[in-house]
């Protein structure tokens, strides 16, 4: 008894401030429009105030939430606002404590799915006002075991432990039992609704059956509740409590059993009493003196009739998408919940494709619907309505097709895929902290409509007859209808974790460094060996340095493979993209994949997303023919579209290919001159008039196909690739069909280059800006007004010096430390150099595009490197014609340069001297 | 503007300095003294003394190769490898406008961060780490015209001792907006030196 001043605190704060003002504000809110009716931030704050103390109640009543749950009386009660919180209190007044266990769990979930159908509307709120459709068939007791286990597991918002999906039922009505133990506790208070409405919420969570709507707020609420209790079964649990429960639950049980307000006032008191005298446990006196008002409070609750109960609800609410909580405020949690559901999302995209294929293979149902239950769990849990929404509409389908009371067609299908559509904007709208404005009202009711075997005539979905879209295996190696799950189980098989970005990168860099330590190392352990040869210590030196050299190269190897991913996940949804396209364009596409496992840099795969999803349209939308064209032509009706990625030295070659009608290059010619790309007499090559494609203004679109473009040009596509320091290429037969050809560098930092030194400083030059590299004798040099030009191939070259151009001979005016410094950095005096200039010949670097070429003059090549180049940081952003930095092995940073920004500054000095 | 008084050392309070001097009494007598008093490093530039805000440096590290960034703003020297990252160098001397000098043993680079932005500073020296009561600092701007004066916008007055306190903010809005400090575009170069 040792909680009774907490346990009193506890009611009075809860009984006295809370619930009297929720009661007020639901009340208030029960005589506005249904639109008006957004929780606003008190209503948010008194809730949490609320959930805080059932956490703490539920605590002390931890073991008895079994212990209050047992069977139910089958008739249900007409009194729907009540139904739930008195099927499971109540039972305590009919039934004996002794039998616990799992009856008591059975019969919570009987009344689970027996509440379920009289909370088909889809406000809680609302519901609890409207809503009074009763007696709904109790349905067969479900005869699934759940563990408190499992409903921790669903606390926390992982469906690891909820392996099968009994659990994933019942652990919700564990959660119930959890809440009904704190429930009683609420009772006494003279707002009634709450309670009620609370159960009702969590009722609402059920996922059990054939209704698809739910109230807009229960997950959110149940999941809430279910995080703050944190301690579902303590062992501390008095005799008060048991007391405290019984009592509680009589005066539940009291509307119910009898019909007329007054009459269950009266009983609920009475029977209270008498409860309590018979627990001998009857301390609480103030308690026992709310119980009466509680009671008649009640009767007016249950007093509201609403007529109609459709299965599918004649109108939704837009709910704002989100609300803060203590979850989506921690930037931790939210990037768990982001990439968890980041993941789910893939698992379902790939899961419910192969749901299409095999409609009634329950490994793929089940995994889609655990993945859909965890979703929406995390959803709620983060305050996410609008996400929470919609996936529970999507997951009373899949409960559905569990069931076998639906088998998904594509129509289905098409329905659940806009629905993850939506999500994904939800989810993005997320990731970026604002509500996107997606509307889930169309979404939600496809959902229910399709749940109930109808469909939304919408063009995408009027055509009832499915597409076969087939994603067969290419070479034994890729693709297959069934490789999404394969994907989808090796992933989970791995044993993998999930590690910060900017911590690998620090390590990244960590690395280096010990590298550079290396190097220093050998150069000691080299001065030990010559001066003290003798010594015993030298020799022990000379073995560790190279142990440790040897280890150190296997780290680094390593550490730089940590940021590669395997460029499947990409791959694989464009399973996805090539379905929906083969609907919407009535053609029959087969994509075949091939090289998933080629490894890049994370940064990379995630960027190549975007052109290859473009470039994979454009096959589809200009390619690829209709069946009856293709037909026409001699070809398979299906087309068919291969995209492989491989891996060619340092490089990655991703392709895209498709056996469709080709690009016409006469008629891109033409276009070309019309629109003034080219002179009218240019000579060129089928590669170069392939080429024009990806100028800016030349719009494949509404020019050489009648089939709308997708806003982004061609000219974007080989941006974004030119940004990835990649190459893109086309080769095409007209009837024959097009490649294109994609060539990625491994990582996007690291970067081939060509070290140079000018004025005693190192640069380096990326080694795609160069062309060549030349030595010449000064005489080779000839002067053009004031430019100094070479001629090269038959061209003149105008030529710049380098230390000229980004003035370095001020460098040592601009230190105001003294030149030892300079010398400190650079083991080279530059005055060596100089003279090595003047007598010998010059290095020149020529480069430049084919028509803008130049050579810049250096005093020295040294060498050519990959680098991993960085950033010099914000505040040398101004520093011109600098890309950025390098660390070099002997812990120096080089510069790289810009060679456009070189360029530019050198015509812009000519012009100032001009 | 500043003298270049050899004699700053002369002028601190001895009982004033140190990072572990204990002010006020455990036993809880004079409790004034448990003011929250803010950390300050003292850093050498020339002969002179000036103030950092301890809360903005990240760490002192040895002298490292410089390397040379062309059209930087003058008084910035380059950008050096902290352990993988590169980071911006300012010349403090010419920052404040105090003459040549060269790198000895005593100079440091001081990596400081400011509104997440991580940069160096070459001084000559260190001294001491001093506990200023909010009193004792003094928002004011020098009155001088020349380069430096504008980098101090407070001074700090603790008994005799009198020295001005840099204001990193201000030193990163003129390095981050390439403002040069002798009105040359940072193209030109700088002459004047």
């Amino acid at each position: 008894m040792g909680m009774d001043a907490l346990t009193s605190a506890a009611f009075d704060s809860l009984t006295k401030e809370i619930l009297p003002k929720l009661a007020e504000y639901l009340a208030t809110v029960a005589h506005l429009p249904p639109e008006d009716r957004e929780p606003d931030t008190e209503m948010a704050v008194m809730l949490t105030e609320a959930h805080e103390l059932l956490g703490l109640m539920s605590g002390w009543f931890g073991v008895d939430s079994s212990v209050l749950t047992p069977s139910v009386s089958e008739e249900l009660p007409s009194e729907l606002s009540d139904a739930d919180a008195l099927d499971l209190l109540g039972a305590e007044g009919v039934e004996n404590i002794t039998d616990i266990s799992l009856s008591g769990k059975r019969s919570v979930a009987q009344s689970l799915d027996a509440g379920d159908d009289d909370l088909s509307d889809d406000d809680a709120m609302a519901m609890l006002m409207e809503n009074n459709n009763a007696a709904a068939p109790v349905a067969s007791p479900s005869n699934e075991e759940l563990s408190d286990e499992e409903a921790m597991a669903l606390m926390m918002g992982s469906d690891s432990a909820s392996s099968s999906d009994p659990s994933d039922e019942l652990s919700d009505a564990d959660a119930l039992a959890m809440m009904a133990a704190s429930e009683p506790s609420s009772a006494p208070s003279d707002s009634k609704e709450i309670s009620d409405d609370e159960a009702m919420r969590l009722l609402a969570e059920m996922d059990a059956p054939p209704t698809p709507d739910n109230g807009n707020m229960s997950d959110e609420e149940a999941l809430r509740l279910l995080a703050a209790m944190d301690e579902p079964a303590t062992a501390s649990s008095g005799e008060m409590n048991d007391t405290e429960a019984r009592r509680l639950l009589e005066e539940m049980d009291a509307p119910v059993g009898k019909s007329t307000p007054a009459a269950a006032a009266m009983s609920a008191d009475d029977e209270a009493m008498a409860l309590l005298l018979q627990m001998g446990g009857g301390d609480d006196a103030p308690i026992k003196a709310e119980s009466k008002p509680a009671a008649t409070k009640a009767a007016p609750a249950v007093n509201h009739h609403a007529p109609s109960n459709d299965h599918v609800s004649e109108h939704h609410e837009e709910i704002s998408e989100f609300s803060q909580n203590d979850f989506s405020s921690d930037p931790d949690m939210m990037n768990d919940f982001l990439s968890n559901t980041g993941d789910l999302m893939d698992t379902l995209d790939s899961t419910v494709l192969q749901l299409e294929q095999n409609p009634k293979d329950k490994e793929t149902i089940e995994s889609i619907f655990r993945a859909a239950h965890t979703l929406k769990g995390a959803a709620g849990m983060f305050g996410f309505k609008a996400i929470e929404r919609v996936m529970h509409r999507m997951e009373n389908l899949f409960d559905l097709v569990r069931k076998g009371t639906l088998v998904p067609d594509a129509n289905t299908i098409d329905v659940v895929f806009q629905g993850l559509d939506v999500l994904k904007k939800l989810l993005e709208a997320v990731q970026k902290g604002k509500p996107s404005g997606t509307k889930t009202v169309p979404i939600v009711r496809a959902l229910e409509l399709a749940a109930a075997g109808k469909y939304i005539k919408s063009d995408q979905t009027a055509k009832s007859e499915p597409k076969e879209v087939a994603a067969p295996t290419h070479d034994g190696s890729g693709g297959g209808g069934d490789k999404p799950g394969a994907t989808a189980k090796k992933s989970s098989d791995q044993s993998t974790i999930k590690v910060d970005l900017e911590r690998l990168d620090t390590l990244v860099n960590l690395v280096g460094e010990l590298v550079i330590d290396r190097t220093r190392f050998i150069s000691i352990e080299d001065e030990i060996r010559q001066s003290h040869p003798q010594m015993s210590v030298s020799g022990n030196m000379s073995e560790t340095v190279q142990l440790f050299g040897r280890h150190m190269n296997e780290i680094h190897d390593l550490v730089m493979k940590i940021r590669m991913v395997p460029i499947g996940n990409t791959f694989t949804k464009f399973t996805r993209i090539i379905r929906d396209l083969s609907r919407q364009l009535d053609k029959d596409i087969e994509l075949y994949l091939d090289g998933e496992d080629t490894e890049l840099d994370k940064t990379l795969v995630e960027q190549i997303g975007d052109p290859l999803i473009h470039l994979i349209r454009n096959s589809c939308d200009h390619g690829i023919e209709l069946p009856a064209v293709r037909e026409a032509a001699g070809k398979r009706r299906t087309g068919k579209i291969f995209l492989s990625a491989r891996q060619e030295g340092n490089h990655i070659i991703i392709t895209i290919e498709d056996d469709g009608k080709g690009i016409n290059a006469e008629i891109i010619k033409k276009k070309a001159i019309e629109k003034g790309l080219i002179p009218e007499d240019a000579v060129l090559t089928t590669r170069d008039v392939f080429n024009l494609i990806f100028e800016p203004g030349f719009s494949t679109a509404e020019q050489v196909t009648n089939v709308s473009g997708r806003g982004v040009g061609m000219d974007v596509v080989k941006k974004q690739i030119s940004k990835l320091k990649g190459l893109i290429d086309i080769e095409s037969e007209v009837g024959r069909g097009t490649t294109i050809a994609i060539r990625l560098p491994l990582t996007l930092a690291i970067m081939q280059s060509l070290l140079v030194e000018a004025s005693g400083e190192a640069f380096a030059i990326p080694l795609n800006a160069v062309v060549e590299s030349v030595r010449i004798s000064p005489d080779e040099i000839q002067k053009v007004g004031e430019t100094e030009v070479i001629k090269r191939h038959g061209r003149v070259l105008p030529l710049m010096h380098l230390s000229d151009v980004l003035n370095l001979q001020k460098k040592g005016e601009e230190s105001w430390y003294s030149q030892d410094s300079r010398n400190l950095t650079h083991g080279k005096p530059s005055t060596q150099i100089r003279a090595h200039k003047k007598t010998d010949k010059l290095f020149v670097v020529i480069v430049g595009s084919t028509d803008n070429r130049y050579g810049i003059v250096v005093d020295q090549l040294l060498s050519q490197q990959e680098m991993v180049i960085k950033s010099l940081g914000p505040i040398m952003k101004n520093a011109g014609c600098v890309a950025g930095g390098a660390v070099q092995g002997n812990g120096e940073v080089v510069l790289v340069l810009d060679i456009q920004e070189v360029m530019d500054e050198f015509r812009n000095q000519r012009r100032k001297s001009a | 503007m500043f003298d270049n008084d050899d004699d700053v050392m002369s002028r601190m309070a001895p009982s004033k300095i140190g990072i572990f001097s204990i002010h006020g009494d455990l036993d809880g007598q004079n409790k004034d003294e448990f003011q929250d008093r803010d950390q300050f490093i003292g850093i050498k530039i020339g002969k002179e003394e000036f103030l950092l805000p301890i809360a903005n440096v990240r760490e002192i590290v040895m002298v490292a190769p410089i390397t040379y960034v062309p059209f930087s703003p003058a008084f910035i020297d380059g950008v050096f490898n902290l352990r993988g990252s590169i980071v911006p160098i300012v010349n403090t001397r010419k920052l404040l406008g105090v003459k040549r000098g060269g790198l000895t043993a005593a100079s440091r680079v001081i990596v400081t961060r400011y509104d997440n932005i991580n940069f160096g500073l070459l001084v000559d020296g260190i001294t001491y780490v001093r506990n200023l009561l909010p009193t004792e600092v003094e928002q004011r701007s020098l009155p001088g015209k020349g380069t430096g004066a504008e980098f101090i916008t407070s001074i700090c007055k603790q008994d005799n001792y009198i020295c001005g306190i840099l204001d990193l903010a201000r030193i990163l809005t003129v390095a981050a907006g390439g403002v040069n400090l002798n009105g040359d575009n940072a193209v030109e170069g700088d002459e004047a030196a």
